[in-house]
Formats: structure tokens, sequence, C-alpha cells
């Protein structure tokens, strides 16, 4: 689980539904969530939340060009690196707070990712979750 | 410890008591049924004063019509099942009862045995069919299913949803288990150290650390398996086994029969009619 | 040959004792065993006594106790017109006293053991305190209650210096065997001692040998649940 802790900027609502972005070292995370400023407590801007997603919904990319539709664009640098048969772990630093992801070994090879060097991570923001500060 | 408690329950709740052990949950359901006489207290069922003890009234536990279920059962051991259910008949009352419930509890083929035949699943049944006998409105469970495993629990755990239906009961369950008291209580009590910290209905409870998760289910672990990089969490959720992927991080502090939140967002899941 | 009489007495005396035990021994070890009083302890010591006492002393007491210029005495002389001295219903008594802990001591253990949850289902069922006692604590303590009876019985059988001391050595009203084995001894019928004590020794083995048999039967059915 990657836990970040953020601040929310902006509540957009139709429905049941709400879009959400939350600051997170000056950058800017969504996440769609089925609750809405009215039946939740915890939806109001400026409300200290964390953000939470899974390893495995996290998307690297380099030198990305083109119009993505993900909106969780995060520039990180890879700290660590773990190789498994199948699976890879990469560990990076995002403005000092830290990111993982797990995807495929194959993936991680043909990226060729190396430590120190820049790279994005992608989430997409129906994987976000929001939870208040424990 | 001072226990110091302050609650209502409305009619037909069924109402689950959790906390840490010590913290006060079985004497609280002593001092409903009578068998324990609190310092200063104030009970009143169905517009029926229990006790007051400001004007000194306590009614006493014969008169307290309530089912109550021991963590031992508490079984007669002189006695055979259909006579331990035939002893709690009150006086004048009619003796179909006993069919029925021996009925209701899957019980008909062992009435003639004596309780030490019985496996603890069976004891428990007994237990419960002979609180019901009275027709109490309210039946008190103290940790009904600690001593047994998980798949006869989830089996008694339905047996006792059952009879909570079908006698319109108003039922008091104390556990210190999360999944069942997500499975059988609509209301809960959290007691710590004598007093209640929190009540509600168990999801609001439990799932506060989770806000925006549709997508949550109380679960069982019963198995974790290490596959480099990852593991695989086998996970109980009712009569079925999830498993999911962790991280190390995750796994930290979780071992099989740790009871885990398993939590997504409600984007994922496939819907797809069954034939 | 023998007087048979003696083991009558003894028999009659035994039987009479055990009844009127269990009927006074079992509300004694019920209250013993459930009450919250605070001076229980000095109830106990006065149950437990005829344990540790030698027989002289407590029959020195009943005797004075018994003897029409005192109280006890004279209220059983004038109202009830009975000699409690040298008298059956005076060894009756003084047997009852003595034996009173062999009684109470296994029924009130027997009380103990039984789960508290068993005597608090059936009072949340409804049951009176007394239906409790009968239907589920009673049945349940078969084995405290042959230990009970059985021990009082064959020590009521068994007792000399009590008798001695309060019944004397009457015939065919206090001379039980005890007492006939001493009396033959002091007039040196070794051989008719030796009869009485073979009978009582043989007596009393098989009671408590039936005892313990029956008692282990009872644990087995106990143990395999």
């Amino acid at each position: 689980m990657n836990v970040l802790q953020g601040e929310i900027s902006e509540i957009k609502t139709e429905g049941s539904l709400s879009l959400v972005k939350v600051m997170v070292q000056n950058c800017v995370i969504s996440s769609l969530v089925i609750d809405t400023p009215q039946s939740s407590d915890y939806l109001k801007t400026g409300h200290q939340i964390n953000v939470v997603f899974k390893e495995t919904e996290v998307i690297l990319a380099k030198q990305l060009e083109g119009l993505i539709s993900v909106q969780n664009k995060l520039n990180c640098i890879v700290e660590h690196i773990e190789r498994g048969e199948v699976l890879s772990k990469i560990s990076m630093d995002f403005h000092g707070l830290r990111i993982v992801s797990i995807i495929t070994r194959n993936a991680a090879d043909q990226l060729r990712i190396v430590e120190k060097e820049n790279i994005t991570a992608l989430i997409k923001s129906t994987e976000v979750s929001l939870a208040p500060y424990d | 410890m001072n226990l110091n408690l302050d609650f209502q329950i409305r009619e037909k709740d069924f109402v689950t008591l959790y906390g840490p052990s010590g913290s006060g949950k079985t004497t609280t359901l002593r001092i409903l049924s009578g068998l324990t006489q609190p310092d200063t207290g104030f009970i009143k069922v169905n517009n029926e004063i229990w006790l007051d003890t400001e004007k000194k009234i306590n009614l006493s536990v014969q008169k307290r019509k309530l089912g109550y279920v021991f963590q031992d059962y508490a079984l007669f051991p002189n006695m055979s099942i259909k006579e331990n259910l035939t002893f709690a008949l009150e006086k004048g009352q009619k003796k179909n009862i006993i069919d029925e419930l021996l009925e209701t509890m899957e019980l008909v083929q062992l009435k003639h045995l004596k309780p030490e035949k019985l496996s603890g699943g069976q004891k428990q049944r007994v237990a419960i069919a002979r609180a019901l006998v009275r027709q109490p409105k309210l039946l008190l469970l103290d940790e009904p299913f600690s001593s047994l495993d998980i798949e006869m629990r989830l089996k008694l755990q339905d047996f006792i949803l059952r009879a909570h239906r079908l006698y319109r009961l108003t039922t008091i369950l104390v556990s210190h288990d999360i999944s069942e008291v997500y499975k059988v209580s609509n209301k809960m009590f959290v007691i710590e150290n004598g007093t209640i910290t929190k009540q509600g209905d168990p999801p609001s409870i439990f799932s506060s650390s989770l806000t925006s998760r549709k997508f949550q289910f109380v679960g069982e672990i019963v198995k974790i398996e290490n596959e480099n990089i990852v593991y695989i969490v086998s996970v109980l959720i009712g009569n079925n086994i999830a498993k999911i992927i962790a991280t190390d991080q995750e796994i930290q502090g979780l071992q099989v029969g740790s009871k885990v939140l398993v939590a997504s967002k409600a984007f994922n899941p496939i819907l797809r009619k069954i034939e | 040959m023998i007087d048979l009489e003696p083991f009558y007495l003894t028999l009659k005396l035994a039987l009479t004792t055990t009844v009127i035990l269990f009927a006074i021994g079992l509300p004694i070890a019920y209250w013993l065993a459930y009450s919250k009083f605070r001076l229980k302890a000095v109830v106990e010591v006065m149950v437990s006594l005829p344990l540790v006492l030698p027989p002289s002393v407590l029959g020195f007491y009943l005797l004075i106790a018994f003897s029409p210029e005192n109280v006890l005495g004279k209220f059983f002389d004038q109202y009830l017109n009975t000699r409690l001295v040298f008298t059956f219903p005076g060894l009756v008594i003084a047997s009852v006293i003595y034996s009173l802990p062999f009684m109470v001591q296994p029924l009130q253990s027997g009380f103990k053991t039984l789960p508290a949850s068993l005597i608090e289902a059936s009072y949340i069922l409804g049951k009176s305190k007394f239906k409790t006692l009968c239907k589920i604590l009673i049945p349940n303590m078969k084995a405290s209650l042959l230990t009970g009876i059985v021990l009082s019985f064959a020590h009521t059988i068994g007792e000399f210096g009590v008798v001695l001391m309060i019944g004397g050595n009457i015939p065919n009203e206090t001379k039980v065997v005890s007492v006939a084995i001493y009396d033959e001894v002091q007039s040196m019928n070794y051989h008719n001692a030796n009869v009485y004590a073979g009978i009582l020794f043989a007596l009393t083995f098989i009671i408590l040998l039936s005892v313990y048999l029956i008692n282990h039967r009872f644990y087995k059915i106990n143990s395999s649940n």
C-alpha cells in the first residue's frame, strides 16, 4: 500500500460521484470516489487526508510523450529495484515520499530501469482511495 | 476496574458488545440477567423495571425472563438433550415448543443422548434451544463461538441468525471477533476498560480508517504464501476464500487467523448474472 | 458362643445416625458451599472438630451436656421424656455429632466441584433454589453423596471412645460391637474378641471396597465427556 499525505484542494461532484483533487508535495493527485460532500464529512476542501493506492496499480513510464488518459502523473527518481522471475518491485522517491510499484519483470526489462534515473509513475484516479489520518 | 455503562437497545436489534477480554462484556450480561449485582444501576426492559438501586427494586434472576447461553454451555449432565429442554418449560407451558426447537436446531436425531456424547457445536445448539424454550424476548450470548473451529462457527452463526428472526428476538452477543460482529449484528458497542468507547453499526465503526472504500469485507486469514516480491494471502470471507496480493510491508503483523479488512475501490469488480 | 445382639445394635445405630446425618448434613454442606457469610470459617471449624479431637474429649463434654442436671439433658428429660445418658437415643445424638464431618465434607466438596454455571443456568430458566438443588445439584454429585453416606455409616460402626463415654456397656441398649470387643478382652475372652473383631473388620472392608469401586465407575463416566 502506498500512502501519501495531502490536503484536499478541489471537489467536483455529479450525482453520487465526486472527483477529488488532493495536493501532495505541490503536485495534484486526483481520486474518483462514490461519495459526496453531503454524504461524507471527510470531503471538504482544506481537509488533511491520506491518498492510498496499491503497488500493483502503479504504471511506470519513461520519456512519456503524447496524450494519455491517466490523470495522475508523478515524476519520481528510481531508488531501488528488486527483480523476481515474474515480477519486479521498484521503489521510487517522490519529492521525499516513497512510492513503490510492482510491475512484471518483462516490463521492467523493456523499460531498462536503472537506479537514480527519472521515471514517471502513473495511477488511474479510479484506483486512488482516500483515508483520514490515523 | 470500574464498569460504567449507559446504553439503550431497540427491540429486535442484534447487538454486539465488542472489546478485548477483561473489558467488562461478560459482566454486563451478568448484570442484565441478575447474576451479578452492580453497586448502582437502572435496567428497564419493555416498560418493566428490572433494577433500580435507588428505589431498591431488584427483580430476581428467575423473574427476568430471558435466554442466556453460557460460554461453557452449562448443559445439565444428568439429563438427555430433550430433558434439558423439557426442564426449562414453565408451569403450564405447552410442550410442542420442545419439538419445534429440536427441529429448528437440527437436534431431533440427538434428542435422547446425554450432553457428554455431543460435539462442541452440537452442545452449543442445545444450549441455544434450551435458552429459547420459555420464549424469551431477550437472548444473551456469551462468546458462544469461541471454542469452535471456523466451519462450525459459520454454521452456528447461521443458526443464531435464524432463531433471531424466527422468534423475533432482541439479541445481545458478547464477542471479540470482528468477522462475527460483521456477519450477525446490526448494532455494536465497543467496550474498553469498563466504558463504551464507540457505538453504531459495525461497518461505520470498523471502516473509519478507509473512508472512500465502497467494496470491503471482513475476513480471516487462512493462508499466507510467499511468492517472491509479493505474498498471496488467502482470506476466508463468509463461506468463500478470496486471494489477495500483498507486499511485505502490508503483511507485517499478519498471520494465519488474523482478522483483516479486505477493501478495494468499487471500480474494478465485474458483475455477471449467474444463470 | 458370641452374642449377636451387639451387631444388631451397631447396625441400628449406624443406620439411624446416617439417615439423620444426611438430613442435616445436606443443608449444612449446601450452606457452607454457597454462603458468603463472613464467620463461615467458624462453622467449618465446628463441623470439623470431631476429626481432630480425641473421642474422649468429645464424649466427656457430651456426657456433661446430656446430664439431667444440665440444660440440654433437662430439656430432653422433662419435655421429651428421654434420658440421654447411657441410652440408645443419647448414642445416636453423640454419633451424629461425632460423624458430622464425614457427611458434610464430601457433600461440601461435591457442591463446590459443580460448575457455577449449572446453577446459574437453572436460575435463569426460572427454577427456584430448591428445585435446582433437587433436580440439578444432587443428581450430578452422586459420587460425593455415596462417599458421604458410606463414610458416615462406616465411621459410626467403628466408633468406640464416644460410645463408651456416653453409653457405657449396657447389653441390648448401648453395647455395640466395638464396646463388646473391649469387654471381651477385659474378661480375657480372646476367642470371642477375635470373632467380633474379624466380622467387624470384614464388614467395614467390604463397605469401603464397594464405595471405591462404585466411585471409580462414576469417575469414569464423568471423565469420558
